[in-house]
């Protein structure tokens, strides 16, 4: 499978490419929903097919960060060795003005607290992630 | 099936915890042990509107580990976002290095004389933790470790056997600890390792598909989890069927893997260079002031020790250990004493003074010239060795100087036969069962008495006096 | 034209020496909100008010003592409810505070309240949000524009003479333009955004609006400068900006791209552009035409990369730390689902899975790569006109006034058109302001300054001029209690 280098014209977004990018985020989408979503990206992505005849320019730009001359983009250039903590003590954590149990939508004993993850074993501290 | 003998091809990913006692993007304090959700600001909390900033002391140990594994350190790295969501990884992304890491290109090499190539070292910020022995039927979040600065050490697939893969780890976290880059703790997850194995017929240069086995936490659990899962596999194709890409995790008390994950339904990670955190440019400077900063790496020191000290391969491989323990041996030695006799020192009563925690190598009374004088005094005829380790002890206790000590605890060492004899003729008068067995033949109960002499003498009689002494008063009545 | 005795710098100074009482602005700002807000048809401007804002005791000292402020609700504030219009932040506070209004408040200044805002930002009318849309001052059945609708409203109806906003790809400039006052977009890095909840943290800059050039100039001048807490704010010297409000024109130099004068353009908004280039010239500007050659893939490129990183910064509202979570939900997963799903707009997750798709293996070279590409190349327009001499570029800020209510609101590309001629100083990181030039049939219309990185100072210096020669627009009639619409 080759991956298109350009956007394509007359792209459409089938229903079921919209469930599958709504899983990776996490959206639920009702039948209504998902198929209005299918046809506004679609149409979105048919004026986003003008993309294909930009020519790059040299270098071009690293990994998607742009390249902008005159420092727009700011570099980590030697890092801790510019800025100016004019702010007092910016070193230190930010500090949490109300307790977290405030904002937490379920908090028990100090911890976060969600309902049991699938397929995990009384173990702690094993994560089913990478 | 034909016949060729297999052969394991594995690879390892080493996740070490920077000891900069600070998180990677914010100034939380990384401490082991604080009660749950306590080091966490908005930051790492991943509150709308927090940034993260990047701690250039992570940087600096992050480059020390890449040059000390001989990579080609990147002028301008990326910091990018691997998107996932997870109730421990509160921005629903992890920080990390993916498509322009800090380092590239290096290598190791193992005892046995095998390179192993190290494809890539970048830095990435730790998640959280999730409890799932908490609560009943709900998992707690910590997110206490959120944020904590990493680096991921990727090794070429060069390693052969379990054996090779820990030693592998082995030296990797000498190295970590020699250059003070992480404490390398295993139980506190702050040296963390996966592990790719396949097999293939040796000769063959194929990749074949591979499996990744987590939750490795200690040297043991690397070689065993690998030699099982080499067994699963070779199985697998014994029976003829194909060895397809899963991850699985190493069940250390049932001492065998399970299948976590299907490498095909593995995640979409939309990777993106991270908006928030400018690209990382490092000064030519920097990088040129931490390589010189880097000095003599263990193992040229090791082989130096040897060579430059005539010191046994054991010796100088302890003495290498860590940078502290082997500039130490390094001092007491300029100070005009003889090598091994510094080694059997350093190695023998000042690590135990060490171990028990009564003092350490920076401590004032532990001082190299210190320690040297203390030599000299033993090799000068003033102390007994079993006096001068009482003496040591004192030093690191006090900080006193080892001659102010023997004065004022009286440990000269006494060396007159007048007063050696009393104490001789007292133990051989007190003894007289073991001085009889000893005359009869046992002889190796000379040692046992002249350990009376030496404990009637408060440690202070030359032994070697005492022994001559002994002998003769033994043999002497026998006649 | 000197600094007038309304404008907030003179004020403050009343209060510093003592001429004003602390509170006596803030009790004028609730009065006009009064006026606004309880009538037939209310601005509905505000998220969060505080009715005893400012009242605490003790003199005020500081650039803005006395002067109440408005907030966008996208940024944090220890004190209110931070919200961003949206329904997963409904009630949230957040424990910290932005540096942004952590400066304004270090200033004297007092935070009335927080302003209405499409959802995370994303929109360009106020009406993509939670609390139901904010409404024009000069027209009730039109639109604000957006994404800070609230904060404009605000200051073009008089309750406060400035407010803080955030502009992503218009969102300051093109509701300044729409409500008939100045908004001030600075250069990437300028101010902290620190605290600015990101909709896409590359482009987004916290920005300015007030009733006049000056105005506006006081507060940016407040919140400039380099933030510790912030990695892409830079350490460069503010210029000061209220000088550069006095340096006239004479022999500034105009650029006047064509891509931005299309013939589809309205052609009022053509002639008020006329009208303002020719005041320019009146005052000493030399006007020069000038072309952008790569402007037509802005919109496009904006509506990759903006999505692509918003789908990254809206992972964190997942109903675990903070924020709405679905009662009902018997796993992690259908906790992730439920809670986002209600949580957010359409608008929102028309984004979030535009952005995700553009992201996602198979897609991301030929959209975001692509995206990129095109970004470098718009910016690269922008380095070659200012290295040609020219000083600063003069545009529409919208191609049309204000539309209606409901007018645009079901089609997603039509809306996104109304960013066309803002999107492009987003994507190049350059400072961009939006100042009245007129009516259209009532309505406002603004213009549009570009200038190179970090020359704010120019912006305000021709917007100034321009200023000086038509006036300002405002203020709208205040509508009369209980006045039928």
């Amino acid at each position: 499978m080759s991956e298109p280098r350009v956007p394509e014209p007359g792209v459409t977004v089938s229903i079921r490419e919209i469930h599958r990018i709504a899983a990776l985020a996490r959206l639920r989408l009702e039948p209504g929903e998902a198929e209005r979503m299918a046809r506004d990206m679609s149409s979105i992505l048919e004026h986003m097919a003008v993309l294909g005849e930009v020519t790059a320019l040299e270098p071009s730009p690293a990994s998607g960060v742009p390249r902008i001359e005159d420092a727009a983009w700011p570099r980590s250039e030697d890092p801790g060795g510019t800025g100016s903590a004019a702010e007092g003590d910016e070193t230190m954590p930010d500090p949490l003005e109300r307790p977290l149990s405030h904002m937490a939508p379920d908090w028990r004993d100090g911890f976060f607290v969600v309902p049991r993850l699938p397929g995990v074993a009384g173990s702690s501290g094993e994560r089913d992630s990478p | 099936m034909n016949g060729s003998p297999l052969e394991a091809v594995i690879g390892l990913e080493v996740h070490v915890q920077l000891d900069t006692g600070r998180k990677l993007f914010c100034a939380d304090s990384t401490a082991f042990g604080a009660p749950p959700n306590t080091s966490v600001c908005p930051v790492c909390l991943g509150l709308p509107g927090a940034l993260p900033v990047l701690d250039p002391g992570a940087v600096d140990l992050a480059l020390r580990a890449a040059l000390a594994l001989d990579c080609t350190i990147h002028r301008t790295s990326i910091f990018a976002r691997k998107n996932y969501f997870y109730p421990d990884l509160p921005k629903g992304y992890q920080i990390s290095q993916f498509e322009r890491p800090l380092a590239t290109g290096g290598v190791v090499e193992l005892d046995s004389g095998r390179r192993v190539r190290i494809r890539r070292v970048h830095m990435e910020e730790d998640a959280g933790k999730s409890l799932h022995d908490r609560f009943a039927s709900a998992t707690a979040v910590d997110l206490n470790r959120t944020g904590t600065p990493l680096i991921e050490i990727v090794s070429e697939p060069d390693l052969r056997s379990p054996r090779e893969a820990r030693s592998c780890l082995q030296l990797l976290k000498l190295l970590m600890e020699y250059l003070e880059i992480s404490d390398c703790n295993m139980e506190e997850g702050s040296l963390r390792v996966d592990a790719n194995v396949s097999l293939r017929e040796k000769g063959s240069e194929r990749l074949e598909a591979s499996t990744e086995v987590k939750n490795l936490n200690s040297f043991s659990a690397v070689e065993k989890a690998l030699g099982v899962e080499i067994e699963r596999q070779t199985r697998i194709r014994a029976g003829g069927a194909a060895v397809i890409r899963q991850t699985l995790l190493w069940d250390a008390a049932a001492g065998d893997v399970r299948v976590m994950r299907n490498k095909e339904d593995s995640q979409d990670y939309r990777y993106f260079p991270d908006p928030d955190l400018p690209p990382l440019v490092l000064p030519a400077q920097r990088v040129a002031r931490l390589r010189a900063g880097l000095g003599e790496l263990p193992r040229a020191k090791r082989e130096r020790f040897r060579r430059q000290y005539d010191l046994p391969a054991y010796d100088a491989g302890v003495l290498t250990s860590s940078r502290a323990l082997a500039d130490y041996f390094e001092a007491v030695t300029a100070c005009g004493r003889q090598p091994k006799t510094v080694s059997n020192w350093v190695m023998g009563p000042v690590l135990k003074i060490v171990k028990r925690g009564i003092g350490h190598l920076a401590s004032p009374g532990l001082a190299p010239a210190r320690l040297a004088e203390l030599i000299a005094l033993v090799d000068g005829g003033t102390l007994s060795a079993p006096a001068a380790r009482t003496v040591l002890a004192g030093m690191a206790r006090t900080g006193d100087p080892p001659a102010a000590i023997v004065q004022r605890e009286g440990l000269t060492q006494v060396r007159e036969d007048q007063v050696l004899e009393g104490w001789v003729a007292d133990a051989v008068a007190a003894h007289q069962r073991e001085v009889a067995r000893y005359r009869g033949g046992e002889t190796r109960l000379l040692g046992f008495l002249i350990g009376q002499v030496m404990r009637a003498s408060g440690r202070k009689a030359d032994p070697r006096r005492v022994n001559q002494l002994l002998r003769a008063a033994l043999d002497a009545d026998a006649d | 034209m000197r600094e007038n005795s309304n404008g907030v710098a003179a004020r403050a100074a009343e209060v510093r020496n003592g001429q004003l009482a602390p509170d006596s602005m803030v009790a004028e700002a609730l009065e006009a909100l009064g006026a606004w807000e309880f009538g037939a048809s209310p601005l509905n401007a505000f998220i969060a008010l505080d009715q005893r804002a400012g009242r605490e005791r003790g003199p005020r000292d500081g650039a803005l003592a006395g002067i109440p402020v408005a907030v966008k609700d996208n940024l944090a504030t220890a004190d209110f409810p931070t919200t961003c219009g949206s329904r997963i932040l409904q009630g949230f506070r957040s424990p910290y505070e932005a540096t942004a209004v952590r400066r304004l408040r270090r200033a004297g200044a007092v935070v009335l309240g927080k302003t209405n805002m499409d959802e995370f930002g994303m929109g360009s009318s106020t009406e993509n949000s939670a609390f139901g849309p904010t409404r024009n001052p000069w027209h009730p059945e039109r639109v604000p524009g957006g994404s800070s609708g609230g904060s404009a409203a605000a200051v073009a109806a008089g309750i406060v003479p400035v407010a803080v906003g955030s502009d992503t790809g218009g969102s300051v400039r093109q509701p300044a333009s729409f409500c008939g006052v100045v908004g001030i977009k600075p250069t990437y890095g300028r101010v902290s955004r620190y605290g600015l909840v990101a909709f896409a943290s590359s482009l987004d800059q916290v920005g300015a609006l007030g009733r006049t050039v000056r105005d506006a100039a006081a507060l940016l001048e407040v919140v400039s400068g380099r933030d510790p807490r912030d990695a892409t704010s830079v350490n460069r010297p503010v210029p000061p900006l209220a000088a550069a409000c006095d340096r006239g024109v004479r022999g500034l130099v105009v650029g006047v791209p064509r891509e931005y004068f299309p013939p589809r353009l309205d052609p009022v908004v053509r002639r008020l552009a006329e009208r303002a280039l020719s005041a320019l010239e009146a005052a000493g500007a030399e006007v020069r035409d000038v072309s952008l050659p790569h402007t037509r893939y802005a919109i496009p490129a904006y509506y990759i990369i903006a999505p692509a990183e918003a789908s990254s910064n809206l992972a964190r509202y997942d109903g675990v730390r903070f924020g709405r979570r679905c009662g009902e939900a018997d796993s992690t997963e259908r906790l992730y689902e439920l809670s986002r799903s209600e949580g957010f707009g359409t608008e929102v997750k028309r984004r979030i899975l535009l952005g995700t798709y553009a992201l996602s293996a198979g897609y991301y070279d030929a959209y975001y790569g692509r995206a990129q590409e095109a970004r470098a190349v718009i910016a690269h327009d922008f380095e070659r006109v200012f290295r040609d001499g020219v000083d600063v570029l003069f545009t529409p800020t919208s191609p049309t006034p204000a539309f209606r209510l409901g007018e645009r609101i079901h089609d997603p590309y039509q809306m996104y058109l109304s960013d066309i001629f803002t999107v492009p100083a987003n994507l190049a990181g350059v400072p961009a302001l939006s100042v009245p030039i007129g009516l259209a049939e009532g309505l406002p219309v603004g213009g549009q300054l570009m200038a190179a990185h970090w020359r704010e100072d120019t912006l305000l210096t021709a917007a100034a001029a321009i200023e000086a020669e038509l006036g300002t627009v405002g203020p709208p009639p205040v509508p009369a209690a209980g006045r039928a619409i």
